[in-house]
């Protein structure tokens, strides 16, 4: 038998309170606004579908509980779902060990399967299939649940954002009233990774990718900027690292080589940086083609460095009283004292 | 008092048989401090359970569909305390039903798997020949164990200043694969069961990494065909076997249930392999099996007492502790 209350300020359908048990002895016989439903036929639905959570479910899980959410933008077919992938994999065998966090819970196991396959089927050769492409129906999250390895006891919800690359660069060219409105996650992220296909950038076609790339951090920067939130950072990952040898690893160097291959984008981060945006660029193999991925646990561990940073009140220390009324209080010892 | 004992696992993980196993020794006395009560009224789930390995083979696999649940009347005598007569009630099922549970999600969530969330403990079940990744691009390494463990026979050696037995509660952490190992994926089976026990811990209202009330809902997970490991694995612990084939499990327990609550066995219900006629023959003239796990002391204790996996999910540590 479900329990429906008329009276809005009762919690007692949701194990709560009665908002007039001052005036019942026993309000779940005595209230009037109590209302008894019939229960509806139980379905056997399982409790959720495991797929990619849409932007309802998010917006719900985000009630239930904080969440942090990442959006992981950039052209098509450079790498964006295989970085998801690869994370989940990580985690999955336990080889996150730089990352802070390790696997709670997901939402979206089914999701993660399917894809898990996928890459299992890939022959390692042909680009940009290791992955089917990102559908651009709908804006899906797959969600990670993360618990921190210290003997802190919360648990983080990480909501990740795989926008398809045909969406995104549509939102780039046009922001138009539509396109703002199917991207107004953007304003509630908590971080961005831009992926940039680090083979691409440096083959025929580098100058358009240049261009197109920095349209996309001009739209994220000014995402940034509009929402007020200027600790939001933004990770830009040079994916496929693994086919390009030559490329440095240090987020300085890789900084300097952005400057002189793609220099719109370039100028763009300076922008960023300008604002007092965090900015980071890693060097990210998500699926090698042999042996072991890279750059994937450093890129996530400086966004949730970020995203999952617990302020603190800055530290007061009250000053010592002059002698002779101090010996007592001089032999104090704050416990975050080295 | 009733307790609800559920089994998870997936098809072929050894649900039939290690009941089948346990049953035979409660009928035959062998069960340690659990001992059966009374017979039950209705005997036919175990005369199902049982008929195959009395003449030493497998019991068929559960078909499709198909499912049955049983109550014992039981009694616990522990080493120390008063004995305790408890009701079990245990449920096997067919193992696919977990993973079309996972695939299909519109109409698997039945009534029964709703009841089986509501159990006092839960016994995982997967078997390690079972555990294989997907290969990725190429042959996925085998992963090399350890060095070997000490071995305790179960009761004997009192070498820590804690009883014998009791048991190791963190479990080994899963060592770095070498840079050219290639990626490993996780087997369905993992995901589905940790999706199950999502669910479960969705239906007892348990938010994501809130453990539960210590003790009241014991998670025993159970690699069933332990004697079919490779021999330098069995040397090692079962808690350190799954944590270097099924990572993502043990982390998803680690963050959702006590330490204390998790607990990791290799188990061999018939102790070898029936299907090898040398051996059936050992197993009729003898039957039986063992269990392993690892205590606080780093060594790995084996008992014979099949129904210690049982024992422990519904008393805990006490149950582990020496017992003649």
């Amino acid at each position: 038998m479900k329990r429906v209350c008329l009276n809005p300020d009762c919690t007692l359908p949701e194990g709560g309170v009665c908002a007039r048990a001052g005036e019942f002895s026993d309000p779940l016989t005595q209230c009037p606004n109590l209302v008894r439903e019939e229960a509806e036929a139980e379905n056997n639905e399982a409790p959720w579908s495991g797929l990619h959570m849409s932007e309802s479910d998010a917006e719900r899980l985000m009630y239930e509980r904080p969440a942090r959410v990442l959006g992981i933008v950039g052209p098509t077919s450079a790498g964006k779902t295989c970085l998801i992938v690869s994370l989940f994999l990580q985690l999955a065998d336990g080889q996150c060990q730089d990352l802070a966090y390790r696997f709670a819970s997901s939402r979206s196991l089914f999701a993660l399967h399917e894809k898990c396959n996928e890459v299992g089927k890939w022959d390692g050769q042909t680009a940009g299939e290791a992955v089917s492409h990102t559908s651009l129906d709908l804006i899906g999250f797959i969600h990670i649940g993360l618990r921190p390895r210290s003997s802190e006891n919360r648990h983080i919800d990480l909501l990740l954002c795989d926008v398809a690359g045909e969406q995104f660069s549509r939102f780039t060219s046009h922001a138009d009233e539509a396109s703002q409105q199917r991207m107004a996650f953007l304003r509630r992220c908590d971080g961005f990774v831009l992926v940039v296909d680090a083979i691409d950038l440096q083959g025929p076609r580098g100058r358009h990718l240049d261009a197109e790339l920095a349209r996309m951090a001009g739209r994220l920067v000014d995402t940034i900027v509009a929402s007020g939130r200027r600790e939001v950072p933004i990770a830009v990952m040079l994916s496929k690292a693994d086919a390009v040898p030559e490329l440095p690893r240090e987020s300085g160097a890789l900084l300097a080589l952005l400057a002189a291959r793609a220099p719109r984008l370039s100028t763009t981060l300076k922008r960023a940086q300008s604002h007092q945006i965090p900015l980071e660029v890693f060097a990210v193999a998500a699926i090698p083609r042999t042996g072991q991925p890279f750059g994937v646990q450093e890129c996530f561990g400086y966004l949730l460095s970020h995203a999952d940073r617990q302020a603190r009140w800055p530290r007061w220390v009250p000053p010592v009283p002059e002698s002779p009324s101090s010996s007592f209080l001089a032999m104090r010892v704050w416990r975050d004292e080295p | 008092m009733t307790h609800r004992l559920a089994l998870l696992g997936g098809p072929e993980s050894g649900k039939t048989t290690y009941l089948g196993a346990v049953i035979e020794a409660l009928e035959t006395g062998t069960s340690g401090s659990l001992s059966l009560a009374q017979t039950s009224t209705d005997n036919r789930p175990l005369e199902r359970l049982t008929e195959s390995l009395l003449d030493g083979h497998y019991p068929q696999r559960t078909a499709k569909g198909g499912r049955f649940s049983f109550d014992l009347a039981l009694t616990y005598r522990p080493s120390e305390g008063p004995q305790q007569d408890i009701e079990l009630s245990v449920g096997d099922y067919d193992g696919e039903e977990v993973e079309r549970l996972f695939r299909e999600r519109g109409d698997g969530w039945s009534p029964e798997w709703r009841a089986r969330a509501q159990s006092s403990a839960l016994l995982l079940m997967l078997r390690p020949d079972a555990i294989i990744p997907l290969p990725l691009l190429q042959r996925a390494r085998r992963i090399e164990p350890p060095t070997p463990r000490p071995r305790g026979r179960f009761g004997e050696d009192p070498s820590t200043v804690f009883e014998p037995g009791i048991a190791a509660g963190e479990v080994p952490p899963r060592r770095a694969a070498a840079p050219d190992e290639p990626l490993r994926i996780p087997i369905p089976t993992v995901l589905t069961l940790i999706e199950l026990l999502q669910f479960i811990r969705k239906t007892r209202d348990l938010a994501p990494a809130e453990c539960p009330t210590p003790g009241t809902l014991r998670i025993g997970v159970i690699l069933s065909a332990w004697d079919a490991v490779d021999p330098s694995w069995q040397s090692r612990s079962p808690a350190d076997y799954a944590s270097q084939h099924v990572h993502l499990l043990v982390d998803f327990l680690w963050s959702n249930f006590h330490t204390d609550d998790v607990m990791y066995f290799g188990l061999s219900s018939t102790g070898g392999n029936l299907a090898d006629p040398s051996y059936r023959q050992r197993y009729l003239g003898n039957p039986g099996g063992f269990v392993e796990w690892s205590d606080v002391s780093g060594s790995v204790q084996r008992s014979s007492d099949l129904a210690l996996p049982i024992r422990w999910a519904l008393f805990g540590d006490a149950a582990m502790r020496h017992d003649p």
